[in-house]
């Protein structure tokens, strides 16, 4: 067993546990497991020979560290599978509890509960989503209870080829959430992975598919601020997003991995007629991040929109942003980008803005902020605009600067530390984006860059 | 790609119908307290083709740089491309680093007012043309 940074061991009481590294025969096994219909096995196999193809990206972030041979590729867990609460890290611990998390939540979120115990709470609300028509449950339950709807649209928007993490995510996926919602059907809260009891949702190669039907609204939240301990040293996720005519999606994910994760997850949602797709996407965690919300906008007077928080600390690299395809006229996007680098941490905004020729009246407006609060951290800015339609308006503006000196003079002038003063012109700086946040999310995420930015150079 | 020394400068293109233009430049600020700006400026008539890819690069010996650099491009003819990449690569903090780019076609409201005013629409398209680079 191999002993991982925080000095966890694997729980040797799970029902099932694939051998480290990957081969066909794990594939075969977890589609076995899973008693999945034959054309997944195949979709799995051919994923698994791209997967071995395809080179690894080398335009990005640093991931010669990634070995591949020595992770579990599929832990099926058992009931017991709990760890004892006194073995998760000091530090993870304590940030819990300056967080102010409830009992029951701190453990699970430690991986100490294998389930989060939310039975009483929320089966009402999934009541309350069934009575609407809506489907929202595991991908693996999807495949088994709707499998002529996830297979018209797995894979579809990205296709296993995509990029090398995507082969390896189509190879091995367990896990995610597949959610359909009907036409005209506004869900009037949103609707978060946790309220799905009965399976593991943080898994490393999750699966989700979202249909938003004609005219229907939902906003889902994946994810939460506080810490997330990994045992597994890669999460690589695919999200697929399916927004029909006159419908709107949010997806609002904010990702705290703990520091020994590499998180490399491939989003993408299609948009038609009049439709509206944001994605809300906050990166504290991880070692390395590389993801790229796309919004691929098919259909006349589509809209996207990509609000992209990162803060990179010590040891990690956040290289996140988004990308917008404007494939017809009237298409409009947005992309905003907030960026903190501290203690030799490096953030990196990547994005694109494709327009199509015939994309008439496309507009886009790209913003890129980004904050260096020490001299040994860094932060780049990657943006790539290709304009194919002349038709169009296109802007783009980027800054990286330290925070100002007389902004925070000013505010020691009025009585605040150092530490008081940068806090609040830091919650200052991200604030157009956690204000989108649902109100608990946003509390939490002003918190958690408080601490991290605790001994930083004031 | 070449590199260039600091200097605030203004580069001009006028890409005519077939020509691809390319501008690929990394401007490096390392030493302390440099300053400049570098806009370039851009028309591309119908059919032609242009690619601006400008980096700043603060190293982390250059304390107390200001640095800024932008595009401005715009499009006339209906097959009119651009491809414009500003990128930044900073690797300290005490500095200010800054790019904008846009990409758009030639103001309506511009073109109506010199028409008005008796110059026919050519003419019109030629002077706000000449206005642009000038």
């Amino acid at each position: 067993m191999a002993k991982y940074k925080y000095g966890f061991f694997m729980p040797e009481d799970n029902v099932f546990k694939a051998k480290r590294g990957l081969d066909e025969s794990v594939v075969r096994i977890i589609s076995n497991i899973k008693k999945e219909p034959e054309w997944m096995l195949d979709n799995r196999l051919a994923a698994y020979q791209k997967f071995l193809k395809m080179k690894m990206p080398s335009w990005g972030a640093d991931l010669s560290g990634i070995d591949f041979a020595n992770i579990f590729y599929y832990v099926k867990a058992s009931q017991k599978t709990e760890k004892n609460w006194n073995d998760v890290p000091a530090d993870i611990k304590t940030t819990y509890d300056r967080l102010g998390i409830p009992e029951a939540e701190k453990e699970y979120l430690g991986g100490v509960k294998a389930q989060y115990e939310s039975e009483v709470v929320y089966g009402s609300l999934m009541k309350r989503f069934s009575d609407l028509g809506i489907i929202f449950c595991g991908m693996d339950e999807a495949l088994e209870k709707y499998p002529k709807l996830v297979k018209e649209y797995f894979g579809t928007l990205i296709p296993m080829g995509d990029n090398k993490f995507a082969a390896l995510n189509t190879a091995v996926w367990s896990g995610g959430s597949f959610i359909y919602v009907p036409k005209n059907v506004k869900v009037d809260m949103p609707l978060q992975a946790y309220f799905r009891i009965n399976s593991a949702n943080m898994g490393q190669f999750e699966r989700t598919l979202m249909i938003i039907d004609e005219g229907a609204f939902v906003h889902y939240v994946e994810g939460c601020s506080a810490p997330v301990y990994s045992e597994s040293s890669i999460h690589s996720a695919v999200v697929e997003i399916f927004v029909k005519k006159g419908a709107r999606c949010r997806y609002t994910t904010i990702q705290n991995w703990s520091t020994n994760v590499y998180n490399l997850v491939t989003k993408r949602a299609k948009v038609e007629t009049d439709g509206v797709m944001e994605w809300i996407d906050g990166n504290l965690g991880s070692k390395i991040t590389m993801k790229y919300p796309s919004v691929v906008l098919v259909g006349q007077r589509a809209h996207g929109e990509i609000l992209s928080v990162a803060v990179a600390g010590r040891g990690q690299h956040q290289d996140a942003g988004g990308k917008c395809i404007h494939l017809a006229p009237d298409t409009t996007s947005r992309i905003i980008s907030k960026s903190i680098s501290m203690k030799r941490g490096r953030a990196s905004y990547r994005g694109m803005i494709m327009m199509a020729p015939g994309a008439k009246n496309a507009r886009s407006k790209v913003v890129c902020d980004a904050l260096i609060l020490d001299k040994k951290s860094r932060s780049d800015t990657y943006p790539v605009n290709k304009i194919n339609e002349s038709e169009v308006t296109l802007e783009h503006e980027a800054t990286v600067s330290k925070i100002g000196e007389e902004q925070i003079f000013y505010l020691m002038s009025r009585g605040f530390t150092d530490h008081e003063a940068e806090a609040m012109i830091i919650n200052g700086f991200i604030e157009p984006i956690v204000k989108e946040l649902p109100m608990e999310y946003s509390v939490e995420l002003n918190r958690l860059i408080n601490l991290q930015m605790e001994g930083s150079v004031g | 790609m070449t590199k260039s020394q600091i200097t605030n400068k203004i580069i001009k293109y006028l890409v005519k119908k077939g020509e691809r233009v390319v501008w690929d430049e990394v401007i490096v600020y390392d030493k302390n307290n440099l300053e400049g700006e570098t806009e370039v400026r851009a028309v591309v008539e119908d059919e032609g083709s242009l690619k601006l890819k400008g980096k700043i690069l603060i190293q982390k010996d250059a304390i107390g740089a200001n640095a800024f650099l932008r595009f401005k491009v715009l499009l006339l003819g209906k097959n009119a491309r651009a491809e414009v990449d500003p990128e930044l690569e900073i690797l300290t903090n005490d500095v200010r680093a800054s790019h904008a780019a846009s990409v758009g076609q030639i103001d309506l409201e511009q073109l109506f007012y010199l028409m008005s005013r008796g110059i026919n629409k050519k003419e019109s398209i030629k002077l706000i043309v000449e206005a642009f680079l000038a």
